[in-house]
Parts: C-alpha cells; sequence; structure tokens
C-alpha cells in the first residue's frame, strides 16, 4: 500500500485497501450469492403486511334492552380498554341482550403481546361486570387468517352437504402443507340428526320437549368407568350409551304412555341429512369462463378457503396446495364436481412481483444503454458491474430483517435504480479523467480520483438518505405499507456508495482504457455542442444584468403560476387512485326482517347484471353471511355480517393483463343497472373495490355525534338525503342506522306460570326449539370429520304465523298440558334499535363511495355547505377533520379516506420538513457556512416547477406517491447543486476568477448531471402507467427535468450573485 | 346434369348433416306457467323442485328458465303455498321437469 494512504480521507483509504484485493473478489461473490439466495428465499406477497391487532369482545346480558347494555356493558367495556396502553379506537355496538366492543389497537403494535394485555385488563375486571352477564367472550380479529387461496368446489348433481364432505375430505390432505394455517370451508350444510317435532303427536301421547331433551341427555353418554384386575391385568369398563345413528336416535324411549313406551319415532320425523338452509353459497359462470362448468347458470358450492401461515412465502404455499388438489382428483374429489380456484392471491403475488421483476429489468436495460451512450462501453461496462450487485446486497439486507418481495419493494428498488449509478458514474468519470493523463500509476490515480472526489459524493449520497429516512415515522397505515421505501432507498445508496469505493475502481483499474483520442479529448477538455451551448448562454447571463433579470423575472413568474395550479383545480389531489385488479366486491343488504329466500332472490338479480359484461369470469355469491373475507372486508367490518338480509357477491374478472377495460371502468360501468335494481328491490347494493392502499371502513365516512341517539337518526337521515345525495359522483350511499323492525314478544305473566307449574327458563327453551331450533348433543359417528348434532325442530310449514305458536304447550307437575297463550301474551311491538359507539361517544355513520373521482373535493363541497347551511332541523353542525368532536353539541367528523389522506399528507409533509433541516444542517457542517447551504437547496423549490405540471399533462392525480417522489426528489437535485457549487468553489481555490469558475463548474458537471438526470427518468418511466406508483413517476420525470434544467442556471446564478455581492463592498 | 352436381353442394350437405341449423334450438323447451299471485300465494305442486338439495321452482324469465329457491308451506289440494322467495306475476314454470338454470325456454301461450 502506498505510503501516503495515511492523508488519504476515507473513501481513499477504502479504494487503497480494496483496490488490489482478493477481498474484493469475495465481496462481489459473496454479494452474488447472498442476493440470489435472498431473491429465492425471500417470500414474495403483492402489498406490505400491516400488522392492526384488533378483537371484538362480546358480553351477553339475556333480556337486557340496547339502551341497559349501552349503560351496564358497552360504557363501562370501553372505559376499560381505553385505558389500555395502545389501543388506538374502541367500536362499541349495543344490541338486544348482547353488547359487542371491538378494540383496534395502533398499527404496528405486537400482535400477542397487545392480546396478552387485553385478556389481562378484562379478566382482571370480572368483578366489575353487572350480575346477570355471561362471560365475556374475546375474539381476535387476525389478518394473518385472512385466505390467500379459495377454491370452490361446485356440482349440480350432488347437494350441498355431500359437497361439504368432499370439501372437509379434501380439506384434510390440503392441511397438512407446510405453511397452511387456519383453514376453513365456507358454505354447504353439515350433516346433522333432524328431529322434527310433531306437535300434535306430542300433544296426544302427553310428552313435552322437556321429556325429550332430558332423555336423550340422559342416554347419549359413555363415560369411561373404571378398571378391573384380575390375573396380573387391568381391563377397562365404560358405560356406554351413545347414540351412534340416526336409527339410535328414533329408537329412543321418551315417555310412557297407557303403560306403553313412546319412541321418539312416534312423536317426531328423525331425518339424517343436511339442515334448515340459513346460508347459501354458490358459484355462477360469466362470458369470460373458459373452463369446465355445469350447465346451470349458477349452482350451489362449497369453498375451500386456506390461510397461510404469516412469514411464509404465499407464492409456494399456494402452488404447493395446487398441485396436491390436482392429485386430489378423481379419487377424494369425485369428477362430477367443478373445482375452480377463485382466489389466489399467491399467483396474484408472483404476477405483481414479476410484471414489477420485469419493469426493474427494463429500467436497468434502458439505464445501461444510456451508460454506454454518454461514457461508452468500457466505463458504462465497469458500472453495470455494479448495478446487479447493489441490488442484490439490497435483496440480501432485506432477508436479513426480516422483509418480504413485494410490490412496493421493488417500487422502492426501481426508484433507487436512478440513484444507486451515480455514485459508481461519479467515481469512474474522475478515474477516467485521471487515466486521460498518459503515463500515470493505475492504481494510485486511481486511488486519487476516488480521494478526490470522496466528500462531495458521501455528502451528497447522504443527502439522499436523510430525504427518505424521516419517511419512516409515517404514522397509521400508511406507515408500514410504505415502508419498504424509505428502508431500501437509503439501503441501495449505502450499498452503492460501497461499492463505488471497493468494486468500481478493483474493476476500473483492471478494465478500463483510454483510448488516444479520448485522452486527446479529455485534455482539451470536453466542449461538445452541449458545453459549446451552455457556456455561451451562461456567459451573456453572468455579462448581461438585464438578459439576468429577465430570466429570474421569468423562472419566478413561472413558479408562482405552478403554485397557484392546485388553486384553480389545476392539479387534484387524492389520496391513492384506484387499482385495475381481477375481482371486486358487491355487498347487498336488505331490510332487516328480509327473509333469506327473498334475499336469494335479489342476489340473483344482481348477477344477472354483472354476467351482463363480457370480462367477468364467475362470481360467487353468499346469501346469510358475508362471503370468505378478505383483508379489505376484515379491517371494514363488513367480513362478519350475518343474517338472512344480508348477501355478498365475489365478481372474478378475465386477467387484467387479457382485457382492454380496467375493474376500475368495468365496476363504472355496472354501477347504473346496479343503482335501479336497488331501487327496484329495496336493497343497498354497493360495489366494493379493492382499495389500493389501506383499508378504510368508507371512502367517505361522516361520523355524527351528539347527547340525543334520536335526534342524530334523524340528522343522518338528513345529512343523506340534503347533502350526500346532491354531491357529484357520490355513490352507494348508506348510513349505520338499522331499520326499524317489529317483532313479536311474548310475555310471560309470571304469576299465571308460576301458579302452573312451568318455569320461564322451559317456556323460553322451548319457544326457541319451536322457531330456530335446538341442538341436544350429538351422535357419535367414528371418521365423520364435524360434529353431527342432533336439532330438535318443528318444521317448516308449521311455523309460518304467529298463531302456530298456540301448539306450543307444557306439561306442569301434575302431567296436565297448560298451552303457551295460557300463561304468556304475545305482543306485536317494535324492535329496540342498536346503538354505536365509537371512543366511548355515542355514533351515528353516513358513509358514501366515489365513483370515479377523489374523495378530498365531494367532502370539502359538502363541508363548505355544511358551514354555510343548517339542516332541516334547524342544527348546525360542527365540523371537525382531525380534532375530537365536542360531545356537548351536535357534531360531524370527517373520517374515512378524509382522514387518511390528511393524515399522510400532514406525515409525509412533516417528513419533508424534517429532511430539509437534516440536509441543511449537514450541508452548514459540511461547507461551514450558514448562507451556501441555502443556495444549494435552493433547487429544491424548482422541482415543483415540473412536477405540478407534469401531473396536469399526464391528467394524473396528485397522490401520496408523487409526495414521495418530491421528496426523493429533495434529495437528488440537492446532490446536482451541491456537486456544482463544490466544483465553483475548487475552481475558485484554484485562483479561477469568479465568472469563469462559475461557467467551468457548469461546463464539467453538466454531462454528470444530465446523465443523472437521465438515469433517473428512465429508470422510472417504466413505472408511469401504473395506476398507484404513476404519480411517484410523474414527480421524478418531470421534476428532474424541470430542476435539471433550472439548477444548471439558477444555482451558478445565485451564487454568482451572492458571491459578488460578498466581495464588492471589499473591493471597494 | 342432375346426379352430376359440384363438389360444394355435397359438402354442404355432410355439414348440414354434422352441424344441423336447429342443433342451438334443440335444447329450447316449451313450458307451461302459472302467474304467480301475492294474495294468493300458492304455486302448483308439481311446479316445486330440489336442485342440489335446495328446494325451489323454476320462473320464466327472459325466455329463460331461472331457478329460484323458495320457502314452501303447507300442501292442499296440489297446490303449495309458497312462504317467500316469489313475487307478484312471476311467471312459474309447472312441471319443471329436468330443467336447468338458464335453459332456454318457449312459454306456451
Amino acid at each position: 500500500m502506498n505510503k501516503d494512504n495515511t492523508s488519504l480521507n476515507i473513501a481513499g483509504r477504502t479504494t487503497a485497501y480494496f483496490i488490489n484485493s482478493k477481498l474484493t473478489v469475495l465481496l462481489i461473490i459473496f454479494a452474488l450469492l447472498a442476493g440470489l439466495f435472498s431473491f429465492y428465499m425471500t417470500p414474495r406477497e403483492e402489498n406490505p403486511q400491516i400488522v392492526v391487532p384488533a378483537a371484538n369482545i362480546m358480553v351477553s346480558k339475556p333480556g337486557a334492552s340496547p339502551a341497559e347494555i349501552e349503560q351496564l356493558i358497552v360504557k363501562p367495556l370501553e372505559a376499560i380498554l381505553q385505558g389500555l396502553n395502545g389501543v388506538e379506537h374502541t367500536y362499541g355496538m349495543a344490541m338486544d341482550s348482547l353488547g359487542v366492543v371491538s378494540v383496534q389497537f395502533e398499527v404496528g403494535e405486537d400482535k400477542e403481546d397487545a392480546l396478552v394485555r387485553l385478556y389481562d385488563r378484562i379478566m382482571s375486571r370480572l368483578d366489575e361486570m353487572p350480575p346477570g352477564t355471561d362471560q365475556p367472550l374475546i375474539k381476535p380479529i387476525d389478518i394473518d387468517d385472512v385466505p390467500i387461496l379459495n377454491i370452490s368446489l361446485s356440482s349440480d348433481q350432488l347437494d350441498d352437504q355431500k359437497l361439504r364432505g368432499i370439501a372437509n375430505d379434501a380439506l384434510e390432505h390440503l392441511r397438512q402443507i407446510e405453511g397452511v394455517s387456519v383453514s376453513f370451508i365456507h358454505g354447504g350444510r353439515i350433516r346433522q340428526i333432524n328431529v322434527q317435532l310433531n306437535l300434535e303427536r306430542m300433544r296426544k301421547f302427553n310428552i313435552t320437549l322437556t321429556d325429550i331433551s332430558q332423555a336423550l341427555e340422559a342416554t347419549n353418554i359413555d363415560i369411561p368407568s373404571g378398571t378391573l384386575v384380575n390375573g396380573s391385568r387391568e381391563t377397562a369398563v365404560s358405560a356406554s350409551g351413545a347414540l351412534n345413528s340416526a336409527e339410535d336416535v328414533s329408537m329412543l324411549v321418551v315417555g310412557l304412555h297407557m303403560h306403553q313406551p313412546v319412541y321418539l319415532r312416534d312423536v317426531a320425523t328423525i331425518i339424517d341429512g343436511p339442515g334448515e338452509i340459513e346460508q347459501l353459497h354458490r358459484i355462477g359462470f360469466g362470458p369470460a369462463f373458459k373452463g369446465e362448468r355445469p350447465k346451470d347458470i349458477e349452482v350451489p358450492a362449497v369453498s375451500i378457503a386456506i390461510a397461510k401461515i404469516s412469514g411464509s412465502n404465499a407464492v409456494t404455499v399456494s402452488e404447493d396446495v395446487l398441485s396436491r388438489l390436482e392429485q386430489l382428483k378423481g379419487s377424494v374429489i369425485p369428477d362430477d364436481v367443478y373445482v375452480n380456484v377463485t382466489r389466489n392471491d399467491g399467483e396474484r403475488a408472483r404476477d405483481a412481483v414479476n410484471v414489477l421483476m420485469e419493469h426493474l429489468a427494463i429500467a436497468v436495460g434502458t439505464v445501461i444503454l444510456l451508460l454506454i451512450i454518454f461514457l461508452g462501453w468500457r466505463a458504462a461496462g465497469v458500472v453495470t458491474l455494479t448495478i446487479p450487485l447493489i441490488l442484490f446486497i439490497v435483496l440480501a439486507v432485506g432477508y436479513a430483517s426480516g422483509q418480504s418481495i413485494n410490490r412496493i419493494t421493488l417500487f422502492a428498488l426501481i426508484l433507487s435504480l436512478g440513484l444507486l449509478v451515480d455514485d459508481s458514474i461519479v467515481v469512474i468519470e474522475n478515474i477516467f479523467r485521471h487515466y486521460a493523463r498518459k503515463g500515470v500509476d493505475r492504481m494510485q490515480s486511481a486511488i486519487e480520483a476516488v480521494n478526490e472526489i470522496g466528500k462531495p459524493t458521501n455528502l451528497a449520497t447522504f443527502t439522499v438518505i436523510l430525504a427518505f429516512l424521516p419517511m419512516l415515522w409515517v404514522t397509521g397505515m400508511m406507515g408500514p405499507y410504505m415502508a419498504p421505501i424509505p428502508f431500501n432507498v437509503p439501503v441501495a445508496m449505502i450499498a452503492s456508495l460501497v461499492i463505488a469505493y471497493t468494486v468500481a475502481p478493483w474493476a476500473a483499474m483492471r478494465w478500463l482504457k483510454v483510448s488516444e483520442h479520448e485522452s486527446h479529448e479529455h485534455l482539451e477538455g470536453h466542449n461538445g455542442m452541449l458545453e459549446k451551448g451552455y457556456t455561451r448562454m451562461m456567459s451573456t447571463l453572468l455579462t448581461s444584468s438585464k438578459v439576468r433579470w429577465l430570466f429570474f423575472g421569468g423562472v419566478s413568474v413561472l413558479f408562482l403560476a405552478v403554485l397557484a395550479m392546485p388553486v384553480w383545480d389545476g392539479v387534484l389531489f387524492k389520496m391513492l387512485p384506484k387499482n385495475n385488479t381481477n375481482t371486486f366486491n358487491i355487498t347487498i343488504d336488505m331490510p332487516e326482517g328480509t327473509a333469506l329466500e327473498e334475499t336469494d332472490r335479489v342476489s340473483r338479480l344482481v348477477s344477472d347484471v354483472l354476467r351482463t359484461h363480457s370480462d367477468v369470469e364467475n362470481f360467487e355469491t353468499t346469501v346469510g353471511q358475508s362471503g370468505v373475507v378478505d383483508f379489505n372486508g376484515l379491517l371494514r367490518g363488513s367480513g362478519l355480517k350475518r343474517g338472512s338480509h344480508v348477501a355478498e357477491v365475489r365478481a372474478n374478472l378475465h386477467d387484467k393483463h387479457q382485457r382492454d377495460d380496467s375493474s376500475i371502468d368495468i365496476v363504472l360501468s355496472l354501477r347504473e343497472a346496479m343503482a335501479e335494481l336497488a331501487k327496484k328491490t329495496g336493497a343497498n347494493i354497493k360495489l366494493v373495490e379493492d382499495p389500493p392502499g389501506p383499508p378504510v371502513r368508507a371512502t367517505i365516512l361522516a361520523e355524527l355525534y351528539g347527547p340525543d341517539y334520536a335526534t342524530l337518526h334523524k340528522l343522518a337521515k338528513q345529512l343523506r338525503v340534503e347533502v350526500f345525495n346532491k354531491t357529484a359522483d357520490v355513490v352507494d350511499i348508506d348510513d349505520s342506522i338499522t331499520e326499524s323492525t317489529s317483532e313479536y314478544r311474548i310475555e310471560l305473566n309470571r304469576e299465571k306460570a308460576a301458579l302452573a307449574g312451568i318455569p320461564p327458563a322451559t317456556v323460553a327453551k322451548t319457544i326457541r326449539a319451536f322457531l330456530t331450533g335446538y341442538d341436544v348433543g350429538t351422535v357419535h359417528i367414528e371418521n365423520e370429520k364435524e360434529p353431527v348434532p342432533i336439532e330438535f325442530r318443528v318444521p317448516v310449514h308449521d311455523r309460518v304465523t304467529i298463531d302456530d305458536l298456540e301448539k306450543v304447550f307444557f306439561t306442569n307437575p301434575q302431567g296436565k298440558q297448560i298451552a303457551l297463550t295460557d300463561i304468556a301474551l304475545v305482543e306485536f311491538v317494535k324492535a329496540p334499535l342498536p346503538i354505536q359507539h365509537k371512543d366511548q361517544r355515542p355514533v351515528v355513520y353516513v358513509t358514501g363511495e366515489l365513483s370515479s373521482t377523489s374523495q378530498v373535493y365531494a367532502v370539502l363541497k359538502m363541508w363548505q355547505y355544511l358551514n354555510e347551511h343548517e339542516l332541516q332541523d334547524g342544527i348546525k353542525l360542527k365540523q371537525y377533520f382531525m380534532g375530537d368532536p365536542d360531545s356537548l353539541g351536535y357534531s360531524l367528523r370527517w373520517d374515512g379516506e378524509m382522514r387518511l389522506t390528511l393524515d399522510v399528507f400532514r406525515d409525509l409533509g412533516s417528513a419533508f420538513a424534517i429532511a430539509m433541516i437534516l440536509i441543511y444542517l449537514v450541508l452548514v457542517g459540511y461547507y461551514r457556512a450558514f448562507g451556501t447551504p441555502i443556495i444549494v437547496m435552493g433547487a429544491i423549490p424548482l422541482t415543483i416547477i415540473g412536477v405540478l405540471p407534469g401531473h396536469a399533462i399526464m391528467g394524473q392525480y396528485f397522490t401520496a406517491t408523487s409526495m414521495i417522489g418530491v421528496i426523493a426528489l429533495a434529495g437528488i437535485v440537492v446532490r446536482n447543486s451541491l456537486l456544482l457549487i463544490d466544483f465553483i468553489l475548487e475552481n475558485q481555490k484554484a485562483g479561477v476568477s469568479l465568472d469563469q469558475a462559475v461557467i467551468q463548474a457548469g461546463q464539467t458537471r453538466l454531462r454528470p448531471i444530465m446523465l443523472t438526470a437521465f438515469a433517473i427518468i428512465l429508470g422510472t418511466l417504466v413505472i408511469i402507467v401504473d395506476p398507484v406508483f404513476g404519480g411517484l413517476a410523474v414527480s421524478l420525470i418531470f421534476g428532474t427535468f424541470a430542476s435539471t434544467v433550472l439548477t444548471l442556471f439558477v444555482i451558478p446564478l445565485v451564487y454568482y450573485l451572492v458571491a459578488q455581492w460578498q466581495t464588492t463592498p471589499v473591493e471597494q | 346434369m342432375t346426379t352430376n352436381s359440384p363438389p360444394w353442394f355435397f359438402l354442404l350437405t355432410l355439414l348440414l348433416l354434422i352441424f344441423p341449423a336447429h342443433a342451438e334450438t334443440d335444447n329450447t323447451q316449451t313450458v307451461s306457467v302459472y302467474y304467480f299471485q301475492e294474495d294468493n300465494p300458492v304455486v302448483p305442486t308439481g311446479s316445486l323442485v330440489l336442485r342440489s338439495g335446495i328446494p325451489g321452482i323454476f320462473v320464466a324469465q327472459n325466455n329463460q328458465a331461472r331457478f329460484r329457491m323458495v320457502r314452501a308451506g303447507k300442501t292442499r289440494q296440489q297446490l303449495t303455498a309458497i312462504l317467500a322467495g316469489l313475487k307478484d306475476n312471476d311467471k312459474v314454470i309447472q312441471n319443471p321437469g329436468a330443467l336447468f338454470d338458464g335453459q332456454d325456454i318457449e312459454v306456451q301461450q
């Protein structure tokens, strides 16, 4: 090693150490291997995992009204939970006899830790529960349980119970695959022993339901009784009375009549088969379906839903499951069962990742081509070598830190591509400059070359890192969603710096050659057309103050005009644009109290509309509950809906790469017909698209708060009619108010019941058995995969009207029959409505979606209207965006995507501001001056001149990703102006006059600056069509273009003027 | 000359034999319908079917037989009460036999 190496800076020293070391080769091999390993081993998924621990706590208090539940259960429970560390929101719901409080922890809270704290908090305060309440049930909502695969089994021959049996058999095989976590069967009825009670015969034999259930419970047991020891051996003894079949159940003796045994079959019909239909699941086929299908448009189906273990690779898990599924066809799954994979997040992740990998490859190719043009093939070859090395190091670091390869990591890589070649280019360029001088020592001059540019390169790289790092502190769900960007870009920058100081000089020393004419050209100075033109323009600007002020005036006017663009809606804002996907959901809510069959009828009409679109491949309808839950549904809370009035249709479209219309257009084209259908049927039909970013309860979510709940109901209705309905482009308007329904209430006359000797519990149990069925244990059938319950029920046709209840009777201890109507009064009353809470305040929600535009403008319009107008009742709502609403008066808080947008732009804005401060501080440290950094950073506002018109030209919304682009630009352009100023200072130090120093610096830096700019523009060009990350590309491309052109003139000129102004008094 | 018909004529005859022109309409079934009335919600018992375990009936809708799940009540004199699943003036297909959901039909007037 050279003896002068002690005087070298860190860059020079690193190069000196690595330039001729075997370690460099080792480093290359290690980076390649680690990269390849990580590339294959890193789990792949479509979007980064967002951890939001949440749970539902259910407490029942039979007989309590919603108002009572609110006071006794929901409010105290909310208060207990709100005090828990890390809780972001609590949502309460007080219903008849049941209170549910959902607790949502802050994003990123450790799941296990949060749930343990929750259990601890609830369990330690159980003694505070009011008497008569049941033990609270805590159900965690786990994102890891969202299925990644959905396999639909359907048949036009087999019934849904048989299909469910087949699905269970298949699931047993699929569950064994590594990486498979929670899996379940959706749809189909289970096998059960249906005991259809014949009330007339029961009356005749004087057998009550209590008699039957007692007989059954007493018989259906199998208890190990003990052991017998004889001849040194122990033999077990067990008493068995277990029922093993429908036959056993039917032969059960339930009483005596005229000294003869009464068998259950005498008073009931016993059927081994599916129970009554309470939910339906089927698959239908659209015009784009190509595979084998039944003749029917829609056939009953059963879905096998499979989730993966957190952290495992969605792609491999789904591939393994599907290949096992293929093996099961023909054996476990009979040939007359149609198998369709209707959700495959593994494939989706693979496609998304593959497309972006392709884009990354294209970007790398374009950048290499650019390097060859600018640097010649040898220099370009050296830089090209560093690109995969840096990318591989980033992948390896990502793998080591537990990241996955997802869309955002790949966007981060594409974004950093334009930046990571910079360091190597600067190094190679300078080495080239040194080599151009004849007769130099190749090794020593390479070290010197690196040493020369070491400091500014370090600084420039750190400014880029500083620009990105504050983004790590973006809060809410957007934080972890975007996190791969502030993680991967800095890693790429550090890797690029290391590689530029080690591998680049090592390769340059071996392969970089300077040809005769290049050497000549170098000594003469690069004076191409570009440089000549630049020099001419710059000289004019320097010499003529008139031209100079005209130029500054022009730039200022342009800057102000661009800033005014958002004011006249030249650029529109949005959180994130919708993504083009292969699926969307249709939720159907019928008025409360609608029969399952009617909901089913409407759901079939919905699918008729859906089938009219030629891109619909298939659709899965679930009636009576929501479909197989997805991430969006889980967080929106729509995945847990139950009841005969709800239905959901999941539409699966033809692959997006093979169709012309985007899913956004398809949904838009169906909206009108769906709205018409909704009007005709009285249903609330919503078309729900997968959100591009984190899911929200609704795009527009107005939360109404106030002291009186009934008034809130009225306000919500008025808000819908007067404001939401009248705002353009707002669709799928809904509110959280349950329609008031009527119900029969059986008021037991306690006195009469007591005199008759009938305990009220017997009455309640009997009526439940009469209407909903009553499970009494299970039959013991070996090899059955699901329990087979014994269910008592009155056949459908015997329970149609309230008059049928007259058939219900009880027998008192004296053996006398007492009719229900003798001891109870049946009333027709209005059912009490549930009460909802959010963060301890009673709330009513009004929701809406946007069909095609940004919610920002719709919300602002509504906000403005409500600021100026009172609602019909003369109540003026106090409006909030971020603050806590006033609980004394009536107020409205805009939540949903608006809140998310405001939070994200606030966080990104703060990140930007912090980045600015950090960059400034670092620059002050570097220049040891307070003024120069301001000149350097003057390039940042210039980016806006490109960014905003860029969005207008491309017809794109300014989105959160655009904002990330702006932040990235800050780092990039500071780098350019930093190197310019650095060169001017160097020139001045070398004794060159100020104006010549300025011109020469521009001349020398012109090509590298343009090369960097082109690398960024070409590198990101490939993602400009992406619906979500297009904004980032637009910001980078137009921002880089504008600021590069302007930086080359504005920054040296400002420096010139400031320097001149500073020196003038001295000369005087 | 009539015996000596051109080869394309032979080919055409062959094609017509293989792909008869009425092949597509072959599946069209002629059905008779019963108009469901909400004030007397009954249907002929023969129109009730069980398809893959789901009780229902077929209605005529845009010249197609469409399956509807229904909840049936009591049966009296070959008429079964329908408790849910049908709307006024729905055209209930009588004796649907082996109809499938979406089959082309022609309604007998």
